[in-house]
């Protein structure tokens, strides 16, 4: 399993279809007090990678609680795997206006 | 140290803002450098950020000790030393470890009120274990000191609503104050919440929170 797949968080009980696991990982860039882009599609089982290039520091916090991040650091990584479809809406908890929401599409095959 | 120079020393570093309750209310370094009379009540410091090493501070561990050697040169103690917020940066416990070891050497009493960086994570354990509350738990709480009542408010549980304090806090505020005699000064303290100007611009602003009153 690859170095960035095991370190991530894996949310939903649903499984995972082996397509998803050759893993899309997405980026979401965190610089200027803004997650970009602010809204992100994804496939359901797709790696999503937050980046920090402020120099503050950031968290990434879903609004329903399904994931907190770590406190990231300036040039922190944090990634987290999402299974299941549905929007969700975070924020940072260090500076809640700042707010993004991914989108996770089901996977095919997936109902 | 001398008094007037311990408060030249914290208006240039940022170190820390020493108050004294008088007649004329509570008083800022400033004013007592003004030369108001009367000893030093007490002594705030705040934003150590301890674990921060970019560009603005690479040393954060330093500033604050020098800010600790500061206090402690002072000939006379301030009853109390508070420290409103962000101790750490990132609330690891390394951090928290080196912040309290710091602090610890304070010579006065020291309160330690938790900013929004200490319960990274939603973790408030690692912020009450390096500096428990007087009473123990997760508590917002009060006391007298020299005819003073002082209320320290913890704003920071649930951020995302920008430092609001929430009702059970509301309602014990009120009973706490209520029991007050109306004579009685009070000095309530809470962390400062900053809040970006919508649409976001540079300008920042304080966050107002409704029914409750600050010295911040």
């Amino acid at each position: 399993m690859p170095a960035a797949v095991a370190a991530a968080v894996l949310l939903g009980a649903a499984a995972v279809p082996n397509a998803a696991t050759a893993t899309t990982v997405q980026t979401v860039e965190i610089s200027g007090f803004a997650f970009n882009p602010a809204v992100l599609n994804v496939t359901a089982g797709d790696t999503i990678r937050f980046v920090n290039h402020d120099q503050e520091a950031h968290t990434v916090v879903a609004q329903s609680g399904a994931f907190t991040s770590s406190g990231l650091d300036t040039n922190d990584q944090w990634t987290v795997r999402i299974t299941k479809p549905g929007k969700y809406p975070y924020f940072c908890s260090l500076h809640p206006y700042m707010k993004g929401t991914i989108v996770v599409r089901a996977a095919r095959g997936m109902h | 140290m001398q008094r007037k120079d311990f408060l030249g020393h914290v208006a240039w570093t940022g170190a820390g803002i020493a108050y004294a309750m008088s007649a004329g209310g509570l008083m800022t370094g400033t004013a007592l450098a003004r030369g108001v009379t009367g000893s030093i009540d007490f002594v705030q410091i705040s934003n150590s950020h301890i674990g921060f090493h970019q560009e603005a501070n690479p040393d954060v561990s330093a500033t604050l000790q020098s800010a600790v050697n500061a206090i402690n040169a002072l000939p006379d103690q301030p009853k109390f030393v508070i420290h409103t917020g962000d101790v750490t940066h990132l609330s690891k416990p390394e951090q928290f470890g080196t912040a309290k070891d710091i602090l610890a050497q304070l010579r006065a009493p020291l309160i330690v009120l938790p900013g929004e960086h200490d319960f990274i994570g939603q973790d408030y354990n690692s912020f009450f274990q390096a500096f428990p509350t007087p009473k123990g738990g997760k508590q917002w709480f009060s006391w007298d000191q020299n005819g003073t009542h002082f209320v320290a408010l913890i704003n920071v549980f649930d951020f995302e609503k920008m430092g609001l304090l929430g009702n059970d806090q509301l309602t014990w505020l009120k009973r706490d104050l209520a029991a007050q005699p109306s004579s009685m000064p009070i000095v309530a303290s809470r962390r400062c919440v900053l809040k970006r100007s919508n649409p976001p611009t540079n300008r920042w602003r304080i966050a107002t929170a409704s029914h409750a009153l600050w010295n911040c």
